[in-house]
């Protein structure tokens, strides 16, 4: 009977413990803390864009306690300098940011992790790319279809007039502004003034400050003309240089001094660390840059009350209408753990939501929908047209060995607006140049 | 029992003492000068862009960079830029070097003076010469101006983007070469200066048969230090010019790094930089025989 008696307690015993057990393993678990999560961010420098992403940063990070982001600016002409060793070091920062002409070389070797929906708050891809602009994100995916990273500034190049200097010269900013590449050159004249054989202010001139002004220019032109830089519109493998488009385009670049005599690009005085000086400086009543380029003409208020974007002029029997896109974007270290990309992704999705206060502050363009409506974006002169021209916007050629060709043909182009040498001339040894460096 | 610094003999002691003083400073060099050099001869063997695995290709970069315009215009370039920095240079520098060995008023404010754009940041002073060198900028508005109708693109215009960067150059470097010289005027004893005048030399022939020859050491020293100074000149040039207009400014230290690092081509940089380290020694080698052969004269 004590035997029964024991075995019974001891059955009691654990069934009740089995049963706490149960009840405690199926009770609603007080949700844990997240662990502790840093991350390393990298940006090229743009001062006006400087200031605001340590705001966002110091946002996220208070309303996300367990995120800890130290951010580094570097200066723009180091950026891929310090990146790439950092690469190779195993050093690469979790998040950083990209121009769309290294994007294909650093998602090809495979440095870049692909998006994750989750840190866009959605389920899958479809859903995450809902969240945009549709196409935007094209120039971002690899050839697996997936995206690897976010663009934070889309730039389409326009012309930007000063209206004041055209009042002045007794044009009507509006019906005047020039449409055609002609009437850039006719206009531009008009708009110069010229004492004692120099240029007190230049009509319109060429920005050739680093390589990839000038082939932003040479290449709007000779997409419009229905040309390219390549072989098969860019696809082949072969300097396309050597044709009359081509020659057409980079006649049309010079004939702006020496046909029209609206500028000379050897009296420009931008400096690779005052890119559009020349604008600001009132020293060009017409400029071509892009939306980054506007808050920089705070510097000079009466520029920034009297600047008017007008879109791109095409050639008059264009092919193709064209205005040419660039565009930076955020990426995420692919070597870091699915974790840590997830955070970072997170914190990326809040930047990109900030769409009304990049463009305000740094006038970046963000392709993430839902800001166009707000009052920096009302206040924001031009926006309209920057947005409008990319409906024929193509993005720059897109290359692994983009920034030599780039190179070989900013040469060809100063050698032409520079010291006069003849455009067939000048593109064919381009063309020679470009070849060689392809078949390496 | 006989230790081992008591076991060697006085000399081999002293020498054992001496190796480990310079084992500092020669583990700092192999590892800071030495590997990254003969990593760099290594690398120029290969095809390596940073981010792949290194391809060996033998000596084809060789052949192929001799068969490269810009390379080929880059030497010339290079070439053209180093004579005519140094030759002012050292005119210059020993000039000065002389006039500020005599007794003059305000020697040491001068001395100061022409010493301070070497000890100036070299980023700053290319800005500065951007600045004075612009359309817009003081050279031409304020000296040129009433000489010429239209301003000089300095920066702009390939006939005078090297002729800027030059001027910068001398500019920067004959301060400090005249110190050398200087250092170098100071030891020269004042009795050989006394003995000559009392036989009744004259200034040219003092500065030809006892100036000049008592300064080759520091002279030597000068044109070496001086040469390979002026062929890694970078920084400037490049926030100058980025080595153009078209190829106007760009030096071999521009084309190694352009092709290092914004072309991804180590291999093709380090070929590069092999070519130059080759172009060193010779011209080290070269001076040393010009000169130890002249000490016999």
């Amino acid at each position: 009977m004590r035997k029964i008696t024991l075995i019974r307690r001891a059955f009691l015993t654990v069934s009740i413990v089995l049963a706490l057990t149960l009840a405690i393993g199926c009770a609603p678990k007080a949700p844990e803390p997240p662990s502790e999560v840093s991350l390393t961010f990298w940006k090229h420098s743009h001062a006006p864009a400087d200031e605001l992403t340590k705001t966002i940063i110091q946002e996220y990070m208070q309303a996300n306690p367990h995120v800890k982001i130290s951010l580094e600016i570097v200066p723009t002409n180091q950026y891929f300098v310090k990146l790439l060793s950092a690469i190779v070091a195993g050093d690469a920062p979790d998040i950083f940011d990209t121009d769309d002409i290294n994007l294909p070389i650093l998602i090809d070797k495979g440095l870049m992790a692909p998006v994750s929906p989750q840190g866009f708050n959605v389920a899958t891809q479809d859903e995450f790319l809902a969240q945009f602009v549709p196409n935007s994100l094209n120039t971002y995916k690899g050839s697996d279809g997936k995206v690897y990273g976010i663009p934070f500034e889309f730039n389409t190049w326009n012309l930007i007039i000063n209206e004041r200097q055209f009042k002045e010269a007794g044009l009507d900013p509006v019906a005047d502004a020039p449409k055609t590449w002609e009437e850039v050159g006719e206009i531009g004249k008009r708009l110069a003034v010229v004492s004692n054989g120099r240029f007190d202010r230049q009509g319109f001139t060429w920005n050739h400050v680093h390589s990839g002004w000038t082939m932003t220019a040479f290449s709007g032109i000779l997409y419009q003309l229905g040309g390219s830089i390549l072989t098969d519109d860019e696809k082949g493998n072969k300097s396309n240089l050597n044709t009359s488009e081509a020659i057409r385009a980079l006649t049309i670049m010079r004939d702006m001094k020496t046909r029209y005599g609206s500028g000379d690009p050897a009296q420009n005085i931008s400096t690779g660390a005052d890119q559009n000086a020349d604008f600001i400086q009132e020293k060009a009543a017409m400029w071509i840059t892009g939306p980054w380029a506007v808050p920089t003409f705070k510097a000079n208020q009466a520029v920034y009350d009297s600047y008017r974007v007008v879109a791109l002029p095409q050639v008059s029997d264009a092919k193709r209408n064209t205005v040419i896109m660039t565009s930076w974007g955020w990426g995420v270290n692919k070597s870091i753990d699915a974790s840590k990309q997830l955070e970072a992704w997170k914190f990326i999705s809040y930047a990109s939501q900030q769409g009304s206060r990049w463009l305000g502050q740094a006038g970046y363009i963000l392709p993430r929908l839902g800001w166009t409506e707000s009052p920096e974006a009302k206040a924001f002169k031009g926006l309209e047209v920057f947005m409008e021209t990319m409906a024929f916007g193509r993005p720059r050629l897109q290359h692994p060995k983009n920034t030599q060709i780039r190179d070989v043909l900013h040469k060809a182009i100063q050698e032409v607006l520079l010291s006069g040498a003849d455009p067939a001339t000048a593109l064919k040894v381009a063309s020679d140049e470009i070849d060689r460096i392809l078949a390496e | 029992m006989p230790t081992l610094t008591t076991r060697l003999r006085y000399q081999q002691r002293q020498s054992l003492y001496g190796f480990f003083f310079i084992l500092p400073i020669a583990l700092y060099y192999a590892y800071f000068a030495l590997w990254p050099m003969l990593n760099a001869v290594y690398l120029s063997f290969f095809k390596y862009d940073l981010l792949s695995r290194p391809e060996f290709i033998g000596v084809s970069q060789y052949i192929a960079l001799i068969r490269t315009p810009t390379f080929i215009k880059s030497l010339s370039v290079t070439a053209v830029y180093v004579i005519a920095v140094n030759v002012p240079v050292w005119i210059l520098s020993i000039s000065v070097a002389m006039v500020l060995n005599a007794k003059i008023r305000g020697r040491t404010f001068f001395r100061t003076v022409i010493f301070s754009p070497i000890v100036m940041p070299l980023a700053v002073l290319a800005v500065i010469w951007s600045l004075l060198y612009n359309p817009v900028g003081p050279i031409n508005e304020w000296i040129l101006k009433p000489f010429l109708h239209a301003p000089l693109p300095w920066l702009n215009s390939e006939r005078l983007a090297l002729v800027a960067v030059i001027l910068m150059a001398v500019w920067r470097a004959f301060g400090y070469y005249s110190v050398l010289f200087l250092a170098g005027l100071q030891n020269i004893s004042t009795e050989y200066y006394e003995a000559a005048r009392i036989d009744g030399a004259g200034p040219w022939l003092i500065f030809s048969k006892i100036t000049w020859p008592l300064l080759r050491p520091t002279t030597l020293f000068v044109i070496i230090i001086s040469v390979i100074n002026t062929l890694r000149h970078f920084d400037a040039i490049w926030i100058m010019t980025k080595g153009g207009p078209v190829d106007a400014t760009r030096v071999l230290s521009i084309l190694i790094y352009e092709t290092g690092w914004t072309y991804f081509s180590m291999g093709k940089a380090s070929a590069m930089s092999v070519f130059l380290l080759i172009a060193l020694l010779l011209f080290s080698a070269l001076q040393f025989k010009l000169f130890k052969s002249s000490e016999y004269e």
